[in-house]
């Protein structure tokens, strides 16, 4: 039957049309392929370029960063304080409390993101600011969960001398060599 | 190979993209960053703020306080640039580091991180060559990574024998459970390898692979839909061999409800249709059709449905469904031309801009949190491509950026002690800057209107081209109708 048979071509045909590459004949293919190589260049170049106004804006950021810090800190007084935890089955680390000389300098409770990111090798900047010229007593205190425990607590010191350059502490938690109960240490970064 | 063998195909090279911009997008893995700088500077990318990162780890490189383990400092650099959309500067970063005299280990990652930036800029066979300079065994993950990825640039390259090689060994029982056998990588993996494994010829064993992965039981959206992906690559494959009753045995796997439903509905209807099982085939194309018309495969369904009435001598109402396709045809075309009309007036980028506006520094710009725009559904094809996602994204870093020295240029007004000499300078740059910022946002925005109204314009055709189908079917059926009736009448 003519109309069936009609119909069967032109079904045929779009779903030639469907599988997107039916009707392309072969000039048309070149054209297709040169236009695309033009545009793929198009992109190329734009995206090339944005990338130098957006490294030309990062190197200003570095620069800014590093002369807000020349503002608001001395190099000579100036104290990090940063928090590192390793691995340790069973344990939520849940606050950091950093006090200086008895006095609390920093109190600081941890997001959920924020422990994943600790997790995945970031250290927390805990403190940063300037110290009088001195000798201090730093004392942490962590609190944070271990099964049977909901209110683990663990607390160190340490003595640090300010006044005569750019000091780095870092808290590290790591797993204790009785587990699940993790440890805690300071190190003085040289 | 069938034609739609080669569409399901490019459907896998999606995913594989998706699988590159993971590569390259999460931050390098260290056992143990050394310096304790480096590590808060990552803490602050992990948070999801790539440029104060940057621009922190950048500062103290400056001030020569990275003092342990450098070239790790290195590596994570790279990284951040990567992060902050700087693929050119990661991959100078990366080529470095991979032909300094650093240990083999520290080497490798450089290699691995630069072959990754390579294969997201299409770069295939530089890629493959910066693979090329690993040596000795990688990490657990980094192999993982690395064989997916040389197998990916195989496939790119039409080397399936190759390929298949790679995926074999990422999907060795050692390595695979490492990972655990559920991990999407490995699901990947798996799906890749059957690709390949078609492509190169082995159908059975391809086939068994997919058969395999389209049973697995999923506990995600992302496993059903790779699950769904898997029984429409199989359903295709058969219906292109004209075996429809196997077609149809994949077809009904794939869910009704997600993203591949409406292309199983049109090739299920089809493989009835080759089984000149017309009242059958009917069923799911009058289901495809009530779906949302702006999506090709319903467009296919509005012209099947009328063919199969016709196939039933239904002339009546194969008539009406070619009416009512043209009429879904039309109030389609108007939609294109809404949508054409906001791209020429610049609506489109006004609500771009407003979106990027009100975005947080560390949300990745996604295709579904674009805005609302007339006749909409028909610029997703387009914002889901990688173009046009990449210039977006260059968009609203440059929109980020001129906030930033908006910010920057009221501090240094008011830092009054500042000496005079670098206040201007700082003001120079800012300046500066700030001119080439807007003169790169107004280029982008020419680019992205262009963009989008080439693709209007594929869509506009398509949609011609269905109308004049429709019309030239229904004069068939009148002509047909005169010379069989006409006499009688």
């Amino acid at each position: 039957m003519k109309i069936i048979r009609v119909a069967r071509r032109r079904f045929a045909f779009f779903l030639l049309g469907f599988v997107g590459l039916g009707c392309l004949t072969s000039a048309s293919m070149v054209a297709l392929a040169e236009e695309t190589a033009s545009g793929a260049a198009r992109f190329a170049q734009l995206d090339a370029d944005t990338e130098q106004v957006l490294n030309e804006v990062a190197a200003l950021g570095a620069e800014m960063a590093a002369l807000e810090e020349a503002r608001e800190l001395s190099p000579k007084t100036q104290l990090l304080v940063l928090v590192s935890v390793d691995a340790i089955p069973f344990f939520q680390l849940d606050a950091i409390q950093l006090q200086i000389d008895e006095h609390t300098a920093s109190f600081h409770q941890y997001t959920p993101r924020e422990l994943a990111a600790l997790q995945q090798g970031g250290s927390h900047r805990l403190f940063w600011d300037n110290v009088p010229a001195g000798r201090h007593q730093l004392t942490v205190s962590m609190m944070g969960r271990v099964p049977k425990d909901p209110d683990f607590q663990r607390e160190i010191a340490m003595v640090t001398i300010t006044g005569v350059g750019r000091r780095v502490v870092e808290v590290r938690i790591s797993p204790g060599k009785s587990q699940p109960f993790p440890e805690l240490a300071l190190k003085e970064w040289k | 190979m069938s034609r739609c063998w080669c569409k399901y195909l490019l459907a896998g090279f999606a995913g594989l993209a998706w699988q590159a911009q993971v590569l390259a997008e999460t931050p390098i893995a260290w056992a143990r960053i050394e310096d304790p700088l480096v590590r808060a500077a990552q803490f602050d990318l992990l948070m999801g703020e790539p440029f104060a990162a940057l621009t922190q780890l950048e500062a103290d490189l400056a001030q020569g306080r990275i003092h342990h383990r450098p070239e790790q400092a290195q590596l994570v650099l790279g990284g951040m640039y990567l992060a902050n959309g700087a693929h050119h500067k990661a991959a100078k970063i990366f080529a470095t580091l991979g032909n300094s005299d650093q240990p083999q280990a520290v080497r490798n990652q450089a290699w691995l991180s630069l072959a990754q930036v390579q294969y997201q800029r299409g770069e295939a066979e530089a890629s493959l060559a910066s693979l090329g300079n690993i040596r000795g065994e990688l990490p657990s993950q980094a192999q993982q990574e690395y064989l997916l990825l040389k197998a990916m640039l195989h496939m790119q390259q039409e080397d399936f024998a190759k390929a298949v090689n790679e995926l074999r060994q990422l999907g060795k029982k050692s390595l695979v459970q490492q990972l655990s056998e559920k991990s999407i990588w490995a699901t990947y993996g798996r799906f890749n390898l059957g690709v390949a494994l078609f492509r190169q010829g082995e159908e059975e064993e391809g086939r068994k692979l997919l058969q395999e992965l389209g049973d697995t039981p999923a506990d995600s959206e992302e496993i059903r839909a790779l699950r769904d992906k898997a029984n429409l690559t199989l359903a295709f494959h058969f219906l292109g061999k004209n075996q429809p009753e196997k077609a149809q045995q994949y077809f009904v796997k794939t869910r009704l409800q997600g993203p591949m439903s409406s292309r199983a509905l049109l090739g299920l209807g089809r493989a009835y249709a080759a089984k000149e099982m017309h009242k059958k085939a009917l069923v799911p194309w009058l289901k495809l059709v009530k779906r949302d018309a702006s999506d090709p495969a319903v467009q296919d369904g509005l012209l099947a449905v009328p063919f199969a009435f016709g196939k039933l001598e239904a002339y009546k109402q194969a008539l009406e469904y070619y009416q009512q396709a043209l009429e879904k045809f039309k109030a389609e075309m108007e939609q294109v031309r809404q949508a054409e009309e906001a791209v020429n007036s610049g609506a489109l980028m006004d609500r771009l801009a407003r979106a990027v506006a009100s975005q947080s520094a560390d949300q990745r710009w996604l295709v579904q949190e674009l805005p609302d725009t007339p006749g909409g559904r028909y610029l997703w094809q387009l914002f889901a491509t990688n173009e046009f996602q990449e210039t977006l994204k260059n968009y609203a870093q440059l929109r980020l950026s001129l906030g930033r020295l908006e910010q920057w240029s009221s501090e240094i007004d008011d830092a009054k002690d500042l000496p005079p000499t670098q206040r201007k300078t700082l003001q120079r740059k800012v300046s500066a800057l700030q001119g080439d910022l807007l003169a790169m946002l107004e280029r982008i925005q020419a680019h992205l209107k262009v963009l989008a109204q080439e693709s209007l314009a594929q869509r506009k055709q398509r949609l011609l081209g269905y109308a004049g189908e429709a019309r030239f079917s229904m004069a068939q059926i009148y002509d047909y109708a005169a010379k069989r009736w006409g006499g009688e009448q």
